[in-house]
């Protein structure tokens, strides 16, 4: 659900969250079956060879904390042949109308 | 609505962490924001690699899909009068590259912009072993006196990402990775496009960047290019920079 992305719906407005402790949300579980990885110093041993281009899913967190005017919200992206990484997303409403 | 994608690994938001942190940005935002447009910047979590991490051997292709999910996401909530743009800085164009043209969202991203980037050859990137310098004389960086044709310090990365063919100079690979393999299949992109650069930018990424907006002009698509001067890599910083960005996103980001 992008409620708070992009458009001022349910939840948009809601007082702002501390900002998230990225490490503690960081999901790297699927780092655990890829075996050793290089940021360690060893050699990833699953095969990650390029494939077709293929989009992964998003799924919210929850929000995040952002100045006056902003929204922030924190998703989770799921890619093929990557890791789970989250993301976090401040939108900044528009302060006029177009062309103003 | 604008989509903003920052440098580096993308771990803090292209207007800075908090207000005014990041004048000439937030000043950007402001400005646009005062013209009617909504932004969205992005900060990936992981502090320690951003984008990149978690991504070894997937390729640049592999690791933009991140990138690409979101902006698909946020393309299919936005109606379809309102137009969808998205600006890349540094590293943060190379993602945007590979989500137009590897992930199809040219056919929704009406307008894009490139700051210092993106990547047209991999392997380029990371040997430097072309002749940057006369492949660029069009908007070259006049304030340099010495440019580098390699990419420094995101060649690690891209030696992550490919299983370090960097470092074994496995051409074949890093070229199958590049923009210029995904445009010759695409043949022709949908967004128009426009790129800036400091004229002291010395980096390889924006020398890359010259060639990549030369690819994408050859494919087809409308391109603006513009040496900003008195700028170096981080050219969205410097105001005339700033200025650059929101001429050129009310002038391309429209109904």
């Amino acid at each position: 659900m992008l409620s708070c992305l992009l458009s001022a719906g349910v939840g948009c407005d809601d007082p702002p969250a501390p900002p998230l402790d990225a490490s503690s949300h960081l999901d790297t579980g699927s780092r655990a079956d890829a075996g050793s990885s290089a940021q360690d110093g060893g050699a990833v041993q699953d095969a990650r060879a390029p494939s077709e281009p293929t989009l992964g899913e998003l799924t919210e967190v929850g929000p995040c904390s952002a100045p006056d005017g902003f929204t922030c919200t924190v998703f989770e992206i799921r890619c093929p042949n990557v890791d789970t990484t989250r993301v976090a997303v401040r939108r900044g409403n528009a302060l006029g109308p177009r062309g103003g | 609505m604008i989509v903003f994608g920052s440098g580096n690994r993308g771990a803090t938001f292209w207007g800075g962490a908090e207000p005014h942190a990041d004048p000439v940005p937030w000043g950007t935002l402001t400005e646009l924001r005062s013209a009617g447009y909504i932004t969205v910047e992005r900060a990936w979590q992981d502090q320690t690699g951003g984008w990149f991490i978690g991504a070894e051997g997937a390729g640049l292709t592999g690791a933009s899909c991140r990138f690409a999910t979101l902006l698909h996401a946020i393309a299919e909530q936005t109606p379809a009068d309102e137009p969808l743009c998205a600006l890349g800085s540094s590293a943060g164009s190379v993602e945007l590259s590979y989500a137009l043209a590897a992930y199809g969202l040219d056919e929704r991203v009406q307008f894009a912009m490139f700051s210092g980037g993106p990547i047209a050859r991999v392997d380029h990137a990371c040997t430097g072993e072309w002749d940057c310098v006369s492949a660029t004389t069009s908007h070259p960086a006049t304030a340099c006196s010495t440019v580098r044709c390699d990419v420094g310090e995101l060649v690690a990365a891209l030696d992550l990402l490919h299983d370090g063919a960097c470092s074994a100079n496995d051409s074949e690979r890093l070229r199958t990775d590049s923009l210029a393999s995904l445009t010759a299949d695409r043949l022709a992109l949908q967004t128009e496009t426009s790129f800036q650069w400091g004229d002291g930018d010395c980096l390889g990424i924006a020398q890359s960047g010259r060639a990549a907006a030369d690819l994408f002009g050859s494919n087809g698509v409308a391109v603006t290019q513009r040496v900003i001067a008195d700028a170096g890599h981080s050219v969205q910083r410097s105001p005339a920079g700033g200025a650059n960005i929101v001429q050129e996103m009310q002038r391309g980001c429209v109904p």
